[in-house]
C-alpha cells in the first residue's frame, strides 16, 4: 500500500518533469534557432532556413558572422548608445514614474482621481501614430540628435505611473502618518521611507522598461539624425537591404543584441522573479 | 513644521492638506511635465490634425487645408479600415484569454515545490528579453509555407497537410496571436505565479480538509484569490493587443491584404501614404475605442 | 539604493563623453546613403575621395533604407538635410515634388551625358530637365543553364532580338517540368515587392503598366485588360504547377541539393550565387516576347543634389563629389563589387562581361538599345509599390488577379488625387 503510494508518487513526478522539459523545449527552440544559424555559412543558413534542419548543428559552423557584428558592423557602438538610452529610461523612469505614482496612491489632494483616469486614458495613446507630432515638439525643444531625445520622452510612462499607484496604495497610511508626525516632510518620506519599502516594484518597472527600452526603432529612426546616437535596432534594420538581405549576420546581430539582456536576466533572475511576486501587481 | 497643541485643529488640518497637495503636484510635475510635451500635446495636435489634409512634409506647394470630417467619414466607409478593425479584434480576442489560460497554467506548475524549477522558470521567462522584431525575424521562418517549414512538417507528422500560415487570411492572425503568446508568457507567467504565492496556506490546508479535489480547490480557492491579478493581466493585455504593430510591420509582405493592424494602419497612412491627416483621424478613432472598452473592462470587473 | 543611483549616473556620464569633432577649413559635403550591399565599397570609395581633396571633404552617413527616408521627410524641420542623397531613384519623385531635389542641368558636361546609359537620363529625368546621376543600373533578364537547356534541346537566344515568344516559352517550362524541375519557374514570390522591378516587363510585354503615363493615375490602367491578363498569366502559371506559390526562399534556382527552378526570373544582384553554383553554365537570356514586344527593366540607385546644398552655398563643392563618383575609376570599383551595369559605357568598354559574347553583354545590349521600360517616376511611388506588393502576395495565396487590380487601382487613386500626385 505505502509502496503503491511511493511509485504513484514518482510517477507523478516524472510526468511532471517531463512536462517541464516539453514547455521547456517550447520555450528555447526560437533561442537555440538564432544562436545557432548565426555560426552558420551563409548559403547553408539560407537552405536551412525554413527547415528542420535550421536546429541542428552540422556543415561549418565558425564564429564568421559574430566577428563581422564587431569588426564590421561597428556593434560596440551600437550597443553603448542602446545601454545608455536603456539605462537613462530606467533610471529616471524609476523616480519620475516612482514619484507620480506615490503622490497619487498616498496623498490626499484635489484631482487625484482624474489624474489616475487620466494615466489609464494616456496608456491608450498609440505612439505610432502620434510620432510625428511628437518629433515636432521635440524639435523645437532643441532635443534633435541628442541622448535625451531618445530617451526623456519615454521616461514617464503611465502605465507605470499606474502600477506605481497600485503598489503605493496598497501600503499602511499608518506608517505616512507616524513620519509626518515626525517632522518628516512628504517628498523626504517618499525617499527616505517608502521607496527603500518598495524594492520590489522598482525592480519589476526596471527590467519591463529596460526591455521596452532596449526594442525601440521607430522613434530613434526619427530623433537620431546622425550616427551618433544611433541604437542596435536601427543597425539590425540596415542589414535587411531591399534587394540582398544578410541572413548570418542578422541571425548573429539578433543573437549579440539579445544576449546581454538574457544574461542580466539569469544573472538576477531569482531577485527578478521575487520581487515581481511581491511587488503583488493588483488590479 | 513643528505642530503643537496649541494650535486650533481646523486650521492644523487645512495647512497639512495644503502642504500635501503642494507635495503631490510637486512629486507628479516631472512626470506630468514629460507626458504633457511628448503625449498629451502630441495627441492633441493629432486631433488638430484629424480635420485636415495635412500630408506629411508640409511645404508652399501642399498647403493644409481644413477638410471637416471628411477623414471621419473615409474611416467609417472603405474595407481597409474594416479590416483593420476587425484582425486587431480578432488578436485581441485570441491574445487575451489565451495568455490568461496558459499563464496561469504556468505559474501552477513552476509554482510546485521541486529541484530544478528555478532553472525551467528562468527558460520560460527568456522569451520574453528577446525584441519583438527579433521574435518575428525568427518566427517567420518557422511559419514557412513549404512543405518542409518547422510547423508544417510537424503538422504532417501528425497526418495534416501543410498549410499556408501567414498567407491563409484564416490563419494569419491566430499564427501571429501564437508568436506573440510565446513572446509575452513568461512576464505574465510570473506575475501570475507573484498573485499565487500571496494565497495563503491556510485556505488551502482548510479545503484539504473540507475534502475538497485538486479542481475544487483551484476553482474555490485559486481563483478568487487570483481575481485581482487576473483583472491587472487582463486589462493590460487587452490594451497592448490592441495595440499590435510591430509583427503586422515585420511580416507585411507576407501577410494577405485583408490581415492588417490599426496601428499599422496608423504608420502605414503616415509614412508611406503621407497621409497624416487621415493617420490622425484613425489615432483618435482608435484612442475612443480602446478608452470604451477599457472603462467597459473596469465596470465589469470592479463590479463587488 | 543610493549607492544604485549614484553608480549608474556615474556609468552614464562616463559612457556619455561623445567625441567632438575637429573644424578645418575644407567645405563638408553630408551624404546620407541607403546601407546596403554597397556600404563596404562606397565606404572605400569615399575614404578615398576625402584622402585626395583637401577643399572637399564627405561626410557620409548610412541608414536603413526606410530610416533613411524617415530622416530625410523631417529633415526639413530638423534643418539637417544633406547636401548629396544616395538612395533608390525611385523614391526621389516625393523629394523632387517638394522642391527638396536640385537641377543639375547646368553641371552635367557634354561627354558624360553621351557616355551614360539612356536608361539612366531617363529615370533622372523631370520634365525634361536632369535631377540626378547615378553609377550604375540593375540588369533585368532571366537566369538559366545553358547545359539544362542544351540537353532539352531547345533554341538559346543570345539577344533580345531573338527572344522567345510566350509559346516558346511556356513549352520549354513544360519540358522543364517533365525532366524533374518540379517549379522550373522562381520569380523571387518570397519578396513579392520585388516583382515590382522584375514583372514591369512583363506586363509591358502584354500592354499593360502600373500607372498611365500621362495622368499618374492607376484606374484604367493599373486595372486594364492589359495588365489583368499578365498578372492572369502569373496565376496560371502557379495554377500548372510551374511556379511554386509555398516558396519562401532564396535559393530555389541556385540551390544546388534543391534542383527546384530552371528559371530566375531577377535582376543582376544574385550573379555571384549563381555563378558559385554553376559557374560558366549560368546565363542569361531575355524575357519572353508576351505578344507586345521583348522588354526589360532598370532603375537603381541614383545620387541627387538637395536644393539644401544650393542654399547653403555649397552646391558647387557638391558637385565635385558627384563628378568623382561619376568618374570611371570609382563607377568601376563599384560595379566590380555589386555586379551592377556601369552607367557609362566607356567604363564598360573595359570589362570583358560586358562585351560582346560576355558573360553579362545582353544586359548591356538591352540598356543600350532602350528596350528599358521604367517603373512610373512618381511622387506616389510608396503607394503603388506596397498595392502592387500587395497584389502579388494575394495572387500567390489564390485571389483573382482582376478583383485584386481593380480594387488596388481604387485605393492607390484616392491616395494620389488627395495628394495631388497626378498630373492633370
Amino acid at each position: 500500500m505505502m509502496a503503491g503510494k511511493k511509485t504513484q508518487r514518482k510517477i507523478t513526478n516524472i510526468l511532471f518533469y517531463l512536462l517541464y522539459v516539453v514547455v521547456a523545449l517550447i520555450f528555447i527552440a526560437p533561442l537555440w534557432f538564432l544562436f545557432l544559424s548565426a555560426m552558420k555559412e551563409e548559403t547553408q543558413v539560407v537552405s536551412d532556413m525554413a527547415t528542420m534542419k535550421a536546429f541542428v548543428p552540422y556543415g561549418t559552423l565558425t564564429f564568421d558572422n559574430y566577428k563581422a557584428v564587431f569588426e564590421k558592423l561597428d556593434f560596440l557602438h551600437y550597443f553603448r548608445n542602446t545601454l545608455l538610452n536603456a539605462l537613462l529610461q530606467v533610471a529616471f523612469g524609476m523616480v519620475i514614474n516612482g514619484m507620480m505614482g506615490y503622490a497619487l496612491g498616498m496623498l490626499k489632494f484635489r484631482g487625484s482621481k482624474l489624474l489616475v483616469s487620466l494615466m489609464i486614458a494616456l496608456t491608450i495613446i498609440p505612439t505610432e501614430a502620434v510620432v510625428i507630432n511628437r518629433f515636432m515638439v521635440t524639435k523645437d525643444l532643441g532635443l534633435l540628435n541628442t541622448l535625451w531625445a531618445l530617451s526623456v520622452p519615454n521616461m514617464a510612462t503611465p502605465m507605470y505611473v499606474y502600477l506605481f499607484y497600485q503598489h503605493f496604495r496598497g501600503m499602511p497610511k499608518e506608517l505616512l502618518e507616524a513620519a509626518v508626525i515626525d517632522g518628516e516632510s512628504y517628498t523626504g518620506i517618499f525617499f527616505k521611507i517608502m521607496t527603500p519599502l518598495s524594492k520590489p516594484i522598482y525592480s519589476t518597472v526596471a527590467i519591463m522598461t529596460l526591455i521596452r527600452a532596449w526594442g525601440d526603432l521607430l522613434w530613434p529612426t526619427l530623433v537620431t539624425r546622425d550616427n551618433t546616437w544611433r541604437t542596435l535596432t536601427q543597425a539590425l534594420r540596415g542589414l535587411d537591404d531591399s534587394v540582398y538581405t544578410f541572413w548570418g549576420q542578422i541571425f548573429a546581430f539578433s543573437a549579440m543584441m539579445t544576449l546581454p539582456l538574457l544574461v542580466v536576466f539569469v544573472l538576477f533572475q531569482k531577485q527578478f522573479v521575487q520581487s515581481v511576486a511581491m511587488s503583488g501587481i493588483k488590479g | 513644521m513643528s505642530v503643537t497643541t496649541i494650535q486650533p485643529k481646523k486650521v492644523r488640518k487645512g495647512n497639512l492638506a495644503r502642504s500635501q497637495a503642494k507635495a503631490a503636484w510637486g512629486l507628479s510635475a516631472p512626470a506630468l511635465i514629460i507626458m504633457f510635451f511628448f503625449m498629451i500635446l502630441p495627441f492633441f495636435m493629432a486631433v488638430f490634425y484629424s480635420f485636415t489634409n495635412r500630408q506629411l512634409v508640409v511645404s508652399a506647394k501642399k498647403p493644409t487645408t481644413f477638410v471637416g470630417f471628411a477623414n471621419y467619414t473615409k474611416i467609417f466607409t472603405n474595407s481597409t479600415a474594416a479590416n483593420a478593425f476587425w484582425c486587431t479584434f480578432e488578436y485581441t480576442i485570441i491574445l487575451v484569454p489565451a495568455v490568461l489560460i496558459l499563464a496561469t497554467l504556468l505559474a501552477l506548475l513552476i509554482n510546485r515545490k521541486a529541484k530544478g524549477v528555478t532553472f525551467f522558470r528562468t527558460i520560460y521567462f527568456s522569451p520574453q528579453v528577446v525584441t519583438m522584431t527579433v521574435v518575428t525575424v525568427i518566427w517567420r521562418t518557422f511559419y514557412s509555407s513549404g512543405s518542409d517549414g518547422l510547423f508544417n512538417t510537424i503538422l504532417t507528422a501528425f497526418g495534416g497537410q501543410p498549410q499556408n500560415w501567414l498567407q491563409n487570411a484564416n490563419l494569419a492572425i491566430p499564427s501571429i496571436a501564437v508568436m506573440s503568446i510565446w513572446q509575452c508568457l513568461g512576464m505574465q507567467m510570473i506575475i501570475m505565479l507573484g498573485g499565487l504565492q500571496f494565497i495563503p496556506e491556510e485556505l488551502y490546508e482548510a479545503g484539504t480538509i473540507d475534502g475538497a479535489n485538486s479542481w475544487q480547490q483551484f476553482i474555490y480557492i485559486t481563483v478568487p484569490q487570483l481575481k485581482n491579478t487576473l483583472v491587472y493581466v487582463f486589462i493590460s493585455n487587452t490594451i497592448y493587443s490592441l495595440k499590435l504593430f510591430t509583427q503586422i510591420y515585420m511580416l507585411d509582405d507576407r501577410l494577405p491584404k485583408k490581415v492588417t493592424s490599426l496601428v499599422y494602419l496608423m504608420y502605414d497612412a503616415g509614412f508611406n501614404d503621407k497621409r497624416v491627416g487621415y493617420s490622425s483621424a484613425l489615432a483618435v478613432v482608435f484612442f475612443v475605442m480602446v478608452l470604451i472598452i477599457s472603462c467597459v473592462q473596469n465596470k465589469i470587473t470592479e463590479r463587488d | 539604493m543610493k549607492k544604485f543611483f549614484s553608480l549608474l549616473l556615474a556609468a552614464i556620464m562616463l559612457l556619455s563623453m561623445a567625441s567632438v569633432a575637429s573644424a578645418d577649413d575644407a567645405v563638408t559635403i553630408t551624404v546620407w546613403c541607403s546601407d546596403g550591399a554597397e556600404t563596404t565599397i562606397y565606404t572605400q570609395m569615399w575614404d578615398d575621395f576625402n584622402a585626395k581633396h583637401t577643399d572637399v571633404q564627405v561626410n557620409y552617413l548610412f541608414f536603413a533604407q526606410d530610416e533613411l527616408l524617415n530622416k530625410l521627410s523631417t529633415s526639413g524641420d530638423a534643418g539637417d538635410t544633406p547636401d548629396l542623397v544616395v538612395v533608390d531613384g525611385l523614391q526621389i519623385p516625393y523629394f523632387q515634388d517638394l522642391d527638396m531635389i536640385a537641377c543639375l542641368d547646368d553641371y552635367i558636361p557634354e561627354d558624360m551625358k553621351s557616355d551614360v546609359l539612356p536608361s539612366v537620363w531617363a529615370e533622372n529625368t523631370y520634365d525634361g530637365k536632369i535631377y540626378g546621376v547615378a553609377q550604375f543600373d540593375s540588369g533585368m533578364a532571366l537566369w538559366t543553364r545553358k547545359s539544362v537547356l542544351e540537353e532539352l534541346g531547345v533554341r538559346i537566344p543570345t539577344s533580345y532580338t531573338d527572344a522567345w515568344t510566350v509559346e516558346e516559352f511556356e513549352d520549354i517550362l513544360a519540358k522543364a517540368k517533365e525532366a524533374g524541375y518540379e517549379y522550373p519557374l522562381y520569380i523571387r514570390q518570397n519578396k513579392t515587392s520585388s516583382l515590382y522591378f522584375t514583372y514591369m516587363p512583363v506586363v509591358r510585354s502584354f500592354g499593360g503598366d502600373y500607372l498611365s503615363r500621362e495622368t499618374y493615375t492607376a484606374t484604367g490602367t493599373l486595372d486594364s485588360e492589359e495588365t489583368i491578363a499578365a498578372y492572369e498569366w502569373m496565376k496560371r502559371m502557379i495554377d500548372e504547377g510551374y511556379i511554386n506559390a509555398a516558396c519562401d526562399y532564396e535559393d530555389a534556382f541556385y540551390g544546388v541539393d534543391r534542383h527546384e527552378a530552371l528559371f530566375s526570373m531577377l535582376g543582376h544582384w544574385k550573379y555571384s550565387n549563381h555563378v558559385e553554383a554553376y559557374g560558366d553554365d549560368a546565363i542569361i537570356v531575355p524575357m519572353p516576347d508576351f505578344g507586345h514586344g521583348v522588354y526589360t527593366c532598370s532603375g537603381s540607385t541614383v545620387d541627387v543634389m538637395t536644393t539644401a546644398a544650393v542654399e547653403r552655398g555649397v552646391a558647387d563643392q557638391a558637385w565635385t563629389v558627384l563628378e568623382a563618383m561619376m568618374s570611371p575609376e570609382y563607377i568601376k570599383m563599384v560595379c566590380e563589387v555589386n555586379g551592377g551595369v556601369p552607367a557609362r559605357s566607356s567604363v564598360m568598354d573595359t570589362m570583358p562581361q560586358w562585351q560582346v559574347g560576355g558573360r553579362l553583354y545582353l544586359y548591356r545590349e538591352q540598356l543600350e538599345a532602350g528596350i528599358s521600360y521604367l517603373r512610373p517616376i512618381t511622387p506616389a511611388h510608396a503607394t503603388v509599390y506596397n498595392a502592387l506588393a500587395q497584389v502579388v502576395t494575394d495572387i500567390l495565396a489564390g485571389g483573382d488577379p482582376a478583383e485584386l487590380l481593380h480594387t488596388a487601382a481604387e485605393e492607390v487613386d484616392e491616395i494620389i488625387l488627395e495628394n495631388g500626385w497626378n498630373v492633370q
